[in-house]
């Protein structure tokens, strides 16, 4: 995996670091080709190289946060399979150019410490191969198919040393623990390695099966080939590879050039998803924003709530992977406020009973709604119980502690801090210093000690990157007439309630389990495409029973809200 | 209509593929047949059978045809043919599990076919001035196929006593010929291919094939492409790596099957998540499930009507985030059809759809010139039925499809386009046919069930608050 680079250039103590490995890779370098007497294939390495640009600069997999895999581990693979260590050690410092970066004019040091991260991590891989017993005597065909264990083995000591050094760097730049860095993002990285050193050792395949033409032409212009010396003893033998190389050579291009084209495809349809992932991306955020739009004090809450739940989640090493689904479920974990009558959100006194459970109502619509969502049914119990207290006395459940999703812990310590920082008509808008001296106040009460702390931790180094809450509020004050919408979320007056009405948890649960269970019996979803492409109209599963029963599904909802399709007649 | 028509090329296909088979079957030299390396290919044909490529619209399309293409260049036709369809079988009986139905084997009769085709191509251009070249290097020889010399003599050490020069002919036209044929004859398999399901698509849908061709082609060729290559580098490795090269060229297949597969999971995560956030802006207007019913209603109209899948695809988000623009400008007019298409148009896939959400909401079909305004079909669709289910699900005025469809002919023309309504009428009966059909019992079941999840929640809420009270 390689860096992320950040614009101002690397920390001092990773130039440091990058100094190192150049001192590493150098000791490397003169150690091959002084003791072990190797020679440079300057052709192909210069082939191989051009092709680790190339994929390096395809963009690859952004999953990481602060790392992101790229292809150029196919070339690289390639090249250990069919170079020696020290050909296949100058590839990898190919491998740390992209032209992305160069596009974008980054620190040349952040690029040299890519090269360079490769190159020990390459010398490392090759080390290991050699001593397994690894060929690249590139004709003998059945002894290379026989290494591939040792290749893959090779291949894990490559992600060791690259996922070492990159996790030391982001450590040093960004402040995230190695070790949850290594479970969150080097691990997962790992079979996406392994599958990419597969790709690399067919085409490290192809390229040695076909890659006397290089021989050929590396006799005639007189350099030093490692077996040259076979060669020139036993000419007869070798002859027909020598002779017949321009067409073997063209065979060997074709080869290349369908391998890659089918490689080509892929990448293709994955640089689609991705883009369509940039637009999912954009259109929630971009959408919920919009449907805050009536209420001025909602006004960027969603985004703002996901921005300071993702910082929460990289503090805790949370995987990118949970990360972006916890980011999805932050901005729509107010949608839920549609299903409360609109009256009871707009109340300035206190709420009563019945209106507070109303109210309660949001966390549970709008984890609903989540269900329907495939990709964020897992996050739906974050958002149930985003207003549980870490001591029990929240609702809808009453769970206390560890029995929270810690998401949903996340959640809350997001939702308090950016709906503390912005002015409610009851109460004015509290400083960052303020709402941090709440936080701590309620931590174990309400919140979770142990995130309350790295979450101030966080705040406080400044990296949140997020628009200061204060302009904001600004922006909400200025046009809020007295009877505009507000939300009444928890208040620390709250706690004065008597704890007992939250908790009964146990009969809610048991009416949930056999309505979900009732559900799935009758609304069964249907099945997947079949071989004519025909698919059902679904997108979230059961819905489309509604089709059929339009009257009767229309009936229950407006029986049962007739306050809101009163409210909403403006 | 159409039903019978396909059924009957169906079984037109189904008794030449037979045809085809026989023929085969007789043709092969049972003696000469090395039974190993038979089963191998069969085995390895049914393994790649069982992976399938899905589209975010369209048919599937599995990966046996790159093995497929692969034996069909190194064996002889006949034998390639018996090796595919039986490995085909087997291969799909195996990923469903059993549950094999004759569609399925539709698909492999016309596959086989195809292929049929593609290899006597293949067979022809593979030979050209291969005579001449074998007479040149070694001029009495008895003169070989140029696919059995390619699969018996693997090596440059296979190619006989050299000409006085360093490049050996053989070499040369083994390296450019059958790169070449083998492309060529992908070629043909792909274009018969998409003619043959575009033919096939035209008639279940009711639409032309010539439209429908270059829609399936700018979707599929990207992977038909990986697959021709991937069969390419089969074939010309198999002499040197018999077994090894299935397994190799099968890995850069997988990746482009994972990234196909991931870009339709994201684009059902996409919509389902459009859903959700419309569901929510109609809860805000106080017209619960509106966009949902509006999407399925209209998909239907939309396939009863023969619109191409990527219309469809821009049809269903725009139905279920049609009326987004209500949240902020609650009077039904253009203004809030405006604000929706603003609101999409920065995110470049869906530009289209919101070109549709532009122009929903009842405008007017013709200019004042009385021209016809270039308003997209998919627009016109979610035009009529949100109007029709306006009509059918509000509240109190509440009225029946047949009365609702009474009450939106008289615009007929003018604000609701013609087409639309009359495909929307046949969708309705036929829903409404099926609803008869469908028992009762289970259509009372699910209302019923609907009800008392709502009513078990309320009393849950009023229960608690009794209990604390």
């Amino acid at each position: 995996m390689r860096k992320g680079i950040e614009e101002k250039g690397l920390d001092s103590r990773n130039r440091l670091l990058t100094g190192a490995a150049a001192l590493g890779v150098l000791a490397v370098l003169l150690h091959r080709a002084l003791a072990a007497h190797e020679q440079v294939f300057w052709l192909s390495v210069l082939f191989l190289g051009a092709l680790a640009v190339i994929s390096e600069s395809l963009g690859g997999d952004l999953r990481g946060g602060n790392s992101r895999t790229t292809y150029g581990i196919i070339p690289l693979t390639a090249a250990i399979l069919a170079l020696n260590t020290l050909s296949a050690v100058l590839v990898a410092l190919c491998a740390g150019v992209s032209l992305r970066d160069v596009r974008k004019r980054r620190s040349p040091w952040a690029m040299a410490f890519n090269g360079l991260q490769y190159a020990l991590a390459v010398s490392a891989a090759s080390f290991v191969y050699h001593a397994l017993g690894g060929t690249t005597r590139s004709f003998e065909l059945g002894k290379t198919l026989r290494s591939i264990p040792f290749l893959l083995l090779a291949m894990a000591a490559f992600w060791a040393v690259n996922a070492a050094l990159v996790s030391l760097a982001v450590h040093w730049e960004h402040g995230v623990r190695p070790l949850y860095f290594l479970r969150g993002e080097a691990l997962p990285m790992l079979p996406h390695q392994l599958a990419y050193g597969l790709l690399g050792m067919a085409l490290g395949v192809i390229y040695a099966q076909n890659a006397f033409h290089l021989v050929y032409l590396e006799i005639e212009t007189g350099a030093l080939v490692e077996g040259l010396a076979e060669v020139k003893a036993n000419p007869s033998a070798y002859a027909p590879y020598v002779l017949g190389s321009p067409g073997e050579a063209l065979r060997g291009f074709a080869a290349s050039v369908m391998y890659l084209a089918t490689l080509g495809v892929a990448w293709s349809f994955s640089r689609r998803n991705l883009e369509l992932l940039r637009a999912y991306d954009r259109t929630t955020e971009h959408l919920c924003a919009y449907l805050e739009e009536r209420e001025p004090y909602l006004r960027g809450h969603a985004s703002r709530v996901a921005g300071y739940a993702q910082l929460l989640a990289a503090r805790l090493g949370m995987s990118s992977y949970d990360r972006k689904k916890l980011r999805y479920a932050a901005l729509l974990h107010d949608l839920g406020k549609v299903a409360v009558p609109r009256e009871i959100l707009l109340q300035k006194v206190s709420l009563s009973e019945e209106e507070f459970l109303a109210v309660q109502r949001h966390a549970l619509a709008g984890s609903n709604w989540l269900e329907e969502i495939p990709y964020l049914a897992d996050t739906a119990g974050a958002v149930l119980h985003h207003h549980e207290y870490f001591d029990g006395g929240g609702y809808p459940d009453g769970i206390a502690g560890d029995t929270i999703p810690p998401a949903a812990r996340i959640l809350a310590v997001a939702d308090a801090y950016d709906a503390m920082l912005n002015q409610r008509p009851w109460r004015e808008a509290k400083t960052p210093e303020a709402a941090a001296a709440e936080l701590r106040q309620n931590s174990g009460v309400q919140f979770d000690p142990e995130m309350v702390k790295l979450f101030l931790e966080a705040l406080q180094e400044g990296k949140a990157g997020i628009a200061a809450p204060p302009a904001e509020a600004e922006a909400a004050t200025s046009g809020a007439p007295e009877d505009e919408g507000r939300e009444r979320g928890w208040q620390p007056e709250d706690r004065e309630r008597p704890l007992r009405k939250a908790r009964m948890g146990r009969r809610r649960q048991q009416l949930l389990e056999e309505r979900r269970k009732r559900r799935e019996a009758v609304l069964k979803p249907r099945e997947a495409v079949d071989e004519k492409g025909e698919r059902p109209d679904d997108g979230g599963g059961g819905r489309e029973a509604y089709g059929e029963d339009a009257p009767s599904a229309a009936e229950a909802d407006a029986a049962e809200r007739p306050s809101e399709s009163g409210g909403e007649e403006d | 209509m159409e039903e019978a028509r396909l059924k009957a090329a169906r079984l037109l296909s189904a008794l030449i593929c037979a045809g085809i088979l026989i023929f085969s079957l007789i043709q092969v030299h049972l003696s000469r047949l090395d039974i190993w390396r038979t089963l191998g290919l069969l085995a390895w044909v049914a393994f790649f059978e069982a992976w399938q490529i899905r589209y975010p619209w369209g048919r599937p399309v599995r990966l046996g045809i790159a093995v497929g293409l692969c034996v069909v260049a190194i064996r002889p036709v006949p034998e390639a043919l018996l090796i595919y369809f039986a490995g085909s079988v087997i291969g799909r009986v195996l990923s469903r599990s059993g549950r094999v139905r004759m569609s399925d084997f539709y698909y492999i009769f016309q596959r086989t076919i195809i292929l049929a085709v593609a290899g006597l191509a293949y067979a022809l251009l593979s030979q050209l001035r291969w005579q001449e070249v074998v007479e040149r290097v070694r001029p009495g020889a008895e003169s070989e196929s140029f696919k059995e010399f390619w699969v018996h003599y693997p090596g440059p050490e296979n190619y006989g006593p050299m000409p006085n020069t360093y490049c050996n002919p053989v070499v040369i036209h083994r390296a450019i010929v059958f790169p070449l044929a083998f492309a060529a004859m992908s070629l043909v398999y792909y274009a018969l291919e998409m003619v043959t399901s575009s033919v096939e698509t035209g008639m279940v849908k009711s639409g032309s094939w010539r439209v429908i061709l270059p829609h399936q082609v700018r979707q599929t060729w990207p992977v038909y492409l990986a697959l021709g290559a991937s069969g390419g580098l089969m074939a010309l490795y198999f002499p040197r790596l018999p077994f090894w090269n299935f397994l190799i060229f099968l890995f850069p297949l997988m990746l482009v099957r994972l990234e196909c597969n991931r870009d339709q999971e994201l684009d059902r995560r996409f919509l389902a998540t459009m859903r959700v956030i419309g569901d929510a802006a109609d809860h805000i207007r106080g017209l619960p499930g509106h966009s949902s019913r509006v999407s399925n209603l209209s998909v239907e109209v939309a396939r009863s009507m023969g619109l191409p899948e990527d219309q469809v695809r821009n049809l269903r988000y725009a139905a279920v985030l049609h009326d987004l623009g209500l949240v902020t400008e609650p009077a039904e007019g253009p203004a809030h059809a405006r604000r929706g298409a603003e609101l999409l148009e920065g995110i470049p896939q869906l530009r289209r759809v919101a070109e549709v959400i532009r122009f929903h909401h009842h405008e007017p079909l013709t200019a004042e010139e009385g021209e016809e305004r270039r308003i997209p079909p998919a627009a016109r669709i979610i035009n009529v039925v949100s109007a029709y289910d306006h009509l059918v699900s509000q509240g109190e005025r509440r009225l029946s499809p047949e009365e609702a469809l009474q009450e939106l002919s008289p615009e007929r023309g003018r604000r609701y386009d013609s087409v639309v309504l009359r495909n929307l009428a046949q969708v309705l009966e036929k829903r409404r046919r099926d609803q008869e059909g469908a028992p009762r019992r289970e259509r009372r079941e699910r209302a019923r069930v609907l009800e008392e999840e709502e009513i078990s929640l309320e009393k849950l809420f009023r229960e608690e608050g009794e209990e604390e009270g």
